[in-house]
């Protein structure tokens, strides 16, 4: 029957300082993980959110969202990529999965399962038409 | 913490004969879905979570695996393409989504996310190394 899970988790990566990583993340309820052997690199996950894509209302009731390029401006290593992949499902109806890139610059690139199988399906098949694999649609 | 979860299903495609198309699936560890308005028309899942792959045991034990390129020769109605997608994700160690499409021809193309973006990420960023967002791989 219909349950909703969705998982988060970026690579691990190595920072400036990890003090400083860790608390920028603090108020966002993300999961920040450190690695066993090497003390500079830590990867963040979900935690209670579905999503890296998170958020938190501050003390003037303002949403702040978590600005991921201003992160890793902030804190990586040169030459550092962070990588976030997320994936969510509701069985049956909806799947979705999705994966973006920062450099330490704070440029982003970003990919949607979806649309690169569309990106496919057009190379290979050309301009048809198919219905989408979430919900009910039909062609 | 191990918890590994996954999920996967077609869109829904028009086929020639619905009772034939899902007769063919029995077989399966699938879920078969008929669309509510459009009679000629199924979705394949599989609520039980992993994939619909179509592969199944025959009575000597032996494993059964039927493409969906052939599914799809036999029973899409001529211009129908079946689209699959899978995602999965163990906690904390690795994510992992999947796609592919097939025509009635039997044709197919198929793509993976980490692929997906790191065909970006050199697009964007040039030949860069990174860490994979799975397991514990970190670079230098």
């Amino acid at each position: 029957m219909e349950f909703f899970y969705g998982t988060a988790r970026t690579n691990y990566v190595r920072v400036k300082d990890v003090d400083a990583a860790i608390k920028a993340l603090g108020p966002f309820r993300v999961e920040v993980h450190r690695h066993r052997t090497e003390p500079d690199a830590i990867m963040v996950s979900n935690g209670e959110n579905c999503t890296l894509r998170a958020s938190y209302v501050n003390e003037d009731k303002d949403e702040v969202e978590l600005d991921w390029a201003q992160w890793c401006r902030d804190n990586l290593k040169e030459n550092q990529i962070l990588v976030i992949n997320e994936v969510s499902a509701e069985s049956p109806l909806y799947i979705h999965s999705d994966a973006c890139a920062y450099s330490h610059e704070g440029d982003e690139v970003s990919v949607s399962l979806d649309e690169a199988l569309e990106d496919a399906i057009r190379a290979k098949f050309g301009r048809v038409l198919y219905a989408s694999p979430i919900y009910s649609e039909v062609i | 913490m191990a918890d590994s979860k996954c999920t996967a299903r077609t869109n829904y495609v028009r086929v020639k004969d619905i009772d034939a198309a899902m007769k063919s699936l029995e077989p399966f560890d699938v879920d078969v879905y008929v669309h509510e308005t459009q009679k000629d028309a199924l979705m394949v899942g599989n609520e039980h979570g992993g994939s619909v792959s179509l592969s199944r045991f025959d009575e000597a034990g032996k494993i059964i695996h039927i493409g969906w390129g052939d599914w799809c020769k036999a029973h899409l109605l001529e211009g129908q393409i079946l689209v699959i997608q899978e995602v999965c994700a163990e906690k904390l160690r690795y994510t992992s989504g999947y796609a592919a499409a097939y025509s009635q021809n039997g044709e197919y193309v198929c793509v993976r996310l980490d692929s997906a973006l790191d065909s970006a990420i050199k697009a964007k960023f040039g030949d860069v190394k990174y860490a994979g967002p799975n397991y514990s791989e970190v670079v230098v």
